[in-house]
């Protein structure tokens, strides 16, 4: 079983909710190593990194010591699936966790079932990644737009565009199909995630800035209101 | 302040009691001063044997010629002859006696004097008359007789026989031969004699009398001075040239004069007569800058009312009180006070009395002024301490004005603070004021920041535990439990549910309102968005349909941020299809008005209970009756909180009629 080798860091300082995370998540067959302060945390990652990090942001008297963790990851790996697990609810953490490059940013009120959703979406998205489905998919063009799916790679007017894997596959099904409106549900489908509303949004504003950052007159991507968004091509 | 004034007249006053005193001094040593030289003059003078003698008969001075017509009364010569009448007494000439009898007829006199002439007016009352017939000489007819005698002692006797109501000749009895110049008028008027004659007052300077022979039933009637042959008596007469002596001690306000021991006026001196001729200009500038306030004010404050009232004590020829004379004293006569000084002269062993009577406007004219300047001066001082203290409280005024312009504009119509204003720094009580403001206000915001976090740390805080519990659960429910547990599981995992949304709804505004600062503008055309947003509603809410109505040919170009207003569109839908019956369709309806457009979203559902309306607007209130999931009314609140970031003005109403309600959201053109 690939689950068997999969192993998955949970960083949380509350004991009770992370082994029961932990629990849940050995139950249904990943490799789960607890880790209640950054200090532990970052020891461990720096002799081997995890296939997956969960990370709570305050840890044990460490405001952000999440936030601080998520850094040196993504120093340590570009590619690694970090998700935020906390009580903390503001947008201004969730675009912080998001800009440290977390690909997912959760909160404490959602359920162990969607836990395991995402956990799983995630790992079947690396999955996908290291086994392109077909040739002709590999590279795709719209006007100024060129993704390469088999590198994770994409890029604007021939200049690299940095997008985290949520916002990878959210552009992907939006070019994919352009002007077809893709509703929020079918872009998490796509991202193999499960977000609330305002997360999609969330990550459309941060991909609009990416392509804005070289192209300031960048604005392929069009919101239809009240259905989600499509992709235009000029 | 008002005690200034007051203490300033009283000063004036104690400065005018003073001059007053010091001024009647003065006056005594003029007067008595005065005393002697006219003692000495009249005892040198060609006049010093004028009549000293006891008066019987008194004539005052006239300034004018008179007229004789023989008319008295109004508009006559003796108009201004205030002197009263003489009698003339009746005796019974025919039986000698010297007795006086009584008679019906009466006969009266009056006498006026000037240098040439002395003028007699004889009144009787009624009779027949019976005139002197020269064709019948000795019948009985009416006759007059006077008797003078001058200062040499020359007597003089006049007959006039009137031959009718008319002009008469005058007599003189008393030379060998007979002369007879024009006397005057005797007229026989409504029933009486009038008869109006003069003659040389140098032969009637000493004494003067009358036999006026009546005829009354065929007697004779005597009406005479006195019971005898000789019936002059002595006449006093105010003279001219007596006058003149007291003209050389004129004063200001100071009126003379001169009587002899009987009281008689001889002499005068009037403060009227000479206060405009004598003194002509300077008078009038001492006298014209005196307002008429200073002067109310000085006749306030000075005319005493304790004093007894001044009476013109010489209408009658005659001092009227006597014991006036006998020490100096203050009278008043409105507006002024008067001074009344007396001396005795003695001219040729004769007793006169030198009568002063000084007017105290004139004298005190010097304290008047010093009022007058006082006054100024309060005025000028009350002037500045009024203005200084209107200028006072005019700022005062203008401080708590802009006080509370600035705690109204630091406060929106919500109540919340929007910024805390500064503090006076000024060290005076409305300074304290402000700052005791200021901290109520710091502490105010604090206090309803606290509350406005309170909701989101609460939930941050229960959230914890309440994963806890949830996770517990959930994997003692991937656990094989028996039936029994499940069904307590399962409730325990739907209260928990329950609980979990209740704490999400609790941080939601507090959320939204920590995502507005990052809100994206965007100048979208908001009737275009309407219409996807009116499209994607209707695959939402298929149950419910949905009219949007709007005028095509206008722009609707507006400046907002656009995930916001779909966020405020989408809680003001499902608020609306809660409620909106399903056969009747959600209209919106969008208008431009000047600057701001207009969107108006109103169902057919119940009306909200009228009281609270504008509430529904608040955190925590929802007049929802009680349903199965949390409801904790923040939806309309999230709306109002996006309509207050975008300037704009949500309202909600009944519609008339007994159901349908609509919201009206008002939104800047330009915003940002």
């Amino acid at each position: 079983m690939i689950k068997q080798q999969l192993h998955i860091a949970l960083v949380e300082d509350e004991i009770n909710i992370a082994e029961n995370y932990r629990d849940a998540l050995q139950r249904i067959g990943y490799r789960v190593s607890l880790f209640h302060n950054r200090q532990d945390a970052l020891a461990a990652f720096t002799l081997a990194l995890p296939d997956m990090a969960i990370l709570d942001v305050g840890l044990q008297g460490e405001y952000e010591g999440g936030f601080d963790l998520c850094r040196t990851l993504r120093q340590l790996s570009e590619t690694l699936p970090i998700i935020f697990l906390t009580a903390r609810n503001s947008e201004l953490d969730e675009i912080s966790a998001l800009r440290l490059g977390a690909d997912d940013y959760l909160t404490k009120d959602v359920s162990i079932h969607q836990i395991l959703a995402r956990v799983s979406a995630l790992f079947r998205r690396i999955q996908a990644l290291k086994k392109p489905q077909s040739a002709d998919e590999q590279v795709l063009t719209r006007g100024a737009l060129r993704i390469n799916i088999e590198r994770i790679e994409t890029y604007w007017q021939d200049q690299p565009v940095t997008l985290t894997l949520t916002e990878f596959w959210i552009i992907h099904t939006l070019a994919k199909h352009p002007g077809q409106v893709k509703n929020r549900d079918q872009l998490m489908d796509a991202a193999h995630v499960v977000l609330d509303n305002n997360t999609i949004t969330t990550h459309i504003k941060r991909i609009r800035k990416k392509f804005n950052h070289i192209d300031a007159e960048f604005n392929a991507i069009k919101t239809a209101y009240g259905m989600g968004y499509r992709w235009v091509i000029e | 302040m008002l005690l200034l004034p007051w203490a300033g007249c009283q000063s004036v006053s104690i400065l005018e009691t003073s001059l007053r005193q010091s001024h009647s001094q003065l006056l005594d040593v003029q007067m008595t001063a005065a005393a002697h030289q006219i003692e000495r003059k009249l005892n040198k003078s060609q006049y010093a044997d004028f009549n000293t003698r006891q008066g019987n008969y008194y004539a005052p001075l006239t300034d004018s010629k008179m007229l004789l017509d023989g008319f008295d009364g109004e508009e006559s010569d003796w108009e201004n002859i205030t002197t009263p009448w003489f009698q003339l007494n009746t005796y019974d000439y025919v039986a000698g006696q010297s007795a006086e009898t009584t008679s019906p007829t009466t006969a009266k006199f009056k006498l006026a004097a000037n240098d040439k002439l002395l003028y007699i007016f004889i009144q009787t009352s009624a009779l027949t008359p019976h005139y002197f017939n020269p064709m019948q000489p000795q019948r009985i007819a009416d006759q007059l007789n006077i008797r003078s005698v001058n200062n040499t002692g020359l007597i003089s006797r006049w007959q006039i026989n009137p031959q009718g109501s008319g002009r008469v000749e005058m007599h003189n009895m008393s030379q060998t031969i007979k002369t007879s110049r024009d006397a005057g008028t005797w007229l026989w008027r409504d029933g009486h004699y009038n008869i109006e004659i003069a003659i040389p007052i140098n032969l009637a300077s000493n004494a003067i009398g009358f036999d006026l022979v009546l005829n009354d039933q065929q007697t004779n009637q005597h009406f005479k001075s006195k019971p005898s042959t000789t019936y002059e008596r002595s006449l006093v007469r105010e003279e001219a040239n007596l006058n003149q002596q007291l003209a050389d001690y004129t004063q200001p306000g100071l009126s003379l004069y001169l009587l002899n021991s009987q009281y008689w006026l001889v002499g005068q001196l009037s403060a009227d007569d000479i206060t405009d001729d004598n003194l002509g200009s300077d008078a009038d500038n001492l006298l014209e800058p005196q307002s008429w306030l200073t002067d109310t004010i000085y006749n306030k404050l000075f005319t005493s009312d304790s004093l007894p009232y001044w009476l013109e004590p010489t209408r009658l020829g005659r001092w009227l009180l006597p014991q006036q004379l006998e020490q100096t004293t203050w009278y008043q006569d409105s507006p002024i006070n008067k001074q009344l000084h007396s001396k005795v002269i003695i001219v040729n062993g004769q007793q006169f009395y030198f009568v002063a009577v000084q007017d105290s406007r004139q004298s005190l004219l010097s304290a008047s002024e010093a009022l007058n300047q006082l006054l100024i001066l309060l005025f000028t001082i009350i002037a500045i301490i009024v203005t200084g203290l209107f200028a006072f409280a005019s700022s005062l005024s203008w401080r708590i004005v802009k006080m509370k312009q600035s705690y109204r504009a630091a406060i929106d119509s919500d109540g919340k603070i929007i910024a805390v204003p500064e503090a006076s720094k000024l060290p005076d009580e409305l300074g304290d004021l402000s700052r005791v403001m200021q901290q109520l206000t710091i502490n105010q915001d604090k206090y309803t920041n606290y509350l406005a976090s309170l909701a989101d740390k609460l939930s941050h805080e229960l959230k914890t535990p309440v994963a806890v519990i949830r996770t517990s659960l959930e994997n003692m429910e991937l656990s094989n439990l028996d039936s029994e547990a499940t069904k307590y599981l399962t409730r325990a995992m739907q209260g928990t549910n329950r609980l979990s949304q209740t704490l999400n709804a609790l941080s939601e505004a507090n959320k939204l309102e920590q995502s507005l600062e990052y809100a994206q503008w965007q100048v979208v055309p908001f009737d275009d968005m309407l219409e996807e947003l009116t499209d994607a509603y209707r695959q939402i809410y298929n149950s419910h349909q949905f009219q949007l109505k709007y005028d095509n040919s206008l722009d609707y170009t507006i400046n907002l941020a656009p995930e916001l207003i779909v966020q405020l569109l989408d809680k003001l839908i499902s608020n609306a299809v809660d409620f909106a019956p399903v056969n009747e369709a959600i209209k919106f309806t969008l208008t431009k008005k000047d600057k701001q457009l207009q969107l108006t979203i109103e169902n057919q559902g119940p009306h909200f209970s009228s009281d609270n309306v504008m509430q529904l607007f608040d955190s925590m209130v929802s007049i929802r009756q009680q349903s199965d999931t949390p409801h904790l009314g923040l939806g309309l609140h999230i709306v109002k909180l996006i309509s207050d970031f975008h300037r704009g003005y949500i309202n909600a109403r009944n519609l008339p009629g007994d159901k349908g309600v609509i919201f009206e959201l008002l939104l800047p053109i330009e915003n940002k």
